[in-house]
């Protein structure tokens, strides 16, 4: 009894830490060891990318796909989207929750450049939208043709 | 004590996500190059530039995939490659990979290497079991301690949302299901009530069979409808773990 009732002080502990992940650069990075445990949480927050390029209509950058047999093993197509998903939702967080200085800021960065592989050459703009508002429109990019 | 054919299990699936790790080595390279992740790091960030190189990634790739051995040899060197590689993959990826699944693969690593490192100690692998019973009971707790909160989960709204914004091309099945509302409203509730009941599962060794039973068709559901198959391999390996524990208590 004594030893449960020490893990649920342990876990209580790690509770406090995981409050503060997100102000904090370094326990951001290892917040895996404070999980959260918010799963399917927010319906309204799910952000899509969307890019455009000079003159055309905005298109979404990650693109839907279809089941694949043997997924429940590798079930890599899929879980590099979450991923993906997951990099846009960091940047939204860096924008709009903590509200420094995100242009320059990794994600930022990270998110262009998977923007910049879908564009050919030119002028492009992507945004972020959460199906009822933008929450993020980038300013006005170059790809140089290589 | 926890059987031999866990740990077979617990290698198999780790050894397999480093399979999918190593698949995915080229697109990581393109979408997450090291040497922008390393300005995440004021302090080493010439150091992480090369931690984070194709090679070191491939190395750590071979290294996880290397654990299959596990599942003849159950080693606590093994279990600590998977628990090392595991942080790299969550570092690689700034901190996630694929959310909670990241965490609790975390979590699992580092209970089985404590039990395979002091085999003979029952204090260790008592306070193992019962941190990751622990874990398992509250990951399922406060999912759905924060959902019953939420306005449009208590309407049922919030779960036809999901089903209609997963990353599959939508099915004549999903949007049937989707617009019956009274369905939506009741499932969402059925989830609901599961998950923030699911620590009674403590209680009684019958009850905790039938959380876990309802639990694999949630995470079966959960994998055909949003393709969270690392969900499905993880959370029900700590199904035997908290059945254990509830047979001990009572």
């Amino acid at each position: 009894m004594t030893l449960f009732f020490a893990f649920l002080i342990f876990i209580l502990c790690l509770y406090l830490v995981r409050g503060r992940t997100a102000q904090n650069r370094w326990l951001f990075i290892f917040r895996a060891f404070f999980p959260s445990w918010k799963f399917f949480e927010d319906a309204t927050a799910q952000y899509k990318l969307y890019f455009k390029e000079e003159q055309q209509e905005w298109r979404p950058v990650i693109h839907l796909i279809s089941r694949k047999k043997l997924s429940l093993f590798f079930n890599q197509e899929v879980n590099l989207c979450l991923a993906l998903d997951t990099m846009v939702q960091r940047l939204v967080m860096d924008a709009v929750e903590e509200k420094f200085d995100f242009n320059a800021s990794v994600s930022y960065e990270l998110v262009k450049s998977l923007v910049e592989e879908q564009v050919r050459s030119g002028v492009f703009q992507f945004k972020i939208s959460n199906g009822i508002q933008d929450v993020l429109i980038s300013p006005e990019h170059t790809k140089k043709l290589c | 004590m926890l059987e031999i054919w866990w740990f077979k299990v617990y290698f198999f699936v780790f050894a397999l996500f480093g399979i999918e790790f190593f698949l995915l080595s080229k697109k990581t390279q393109q979408y997450w190059p090291g040497q922008l992740l390393a300005q995440d790091f004021h302090t080493g960030a010439h150091f992480f530039h090369h931690f984070f190189s194709p090679k070191i990634y491939n190395l750590m790739c071979f290294l996880r995939i290397f654990c299959f051995m596990g599942m003849i040899f159950p080693h606590y060197l093994f279990s600590l490659v998977i628990f090392f590689t595991q942080i790299y993959f969550a570092l690689r990826y700034r901190g996630s990979f694929n959310g909670g699944s990241d965490y609790l693969g975390l979590i699992i690593s580092l209970g089985a290497s404590l039990i395979l490192l002091f085999p003979g100690n029952t204090l260790v692998i008592h306070g193992v079991l019962y941190y990751l019973a622990l874990q398992l009971s509250l990951s399922y707790f406060f999912a759905g301690l924060i959902k019953i909160k939420k306005p449009l989960w208590q309407k049922g709204l919030a779960l036809p949302q999901f089903l209609n914004h997963t990353i599959f091309f939508k099915s004549t099945l999903i949007k049937k299901l989707t617009q019956n509302t009274r369905l939506m409203f009741l499932l969402s509730w059925m989830i609901m009530l599961w998950e923030i009941t699911f620590p009674l599962a403590w209680l009684n060794p019958q009850w905790c069979l039938i959380s876990c039973a309802i639990g694999l068709i949630f995470h079966l559901a959960n994998f055909w409808f949003f393709g969270l198959n690392r969900f499905l391999l993880l959370w029900p390996l700590l199904y035997p773990i908290l059945y254990l524990v509830t047979t001990k208590i009572h």
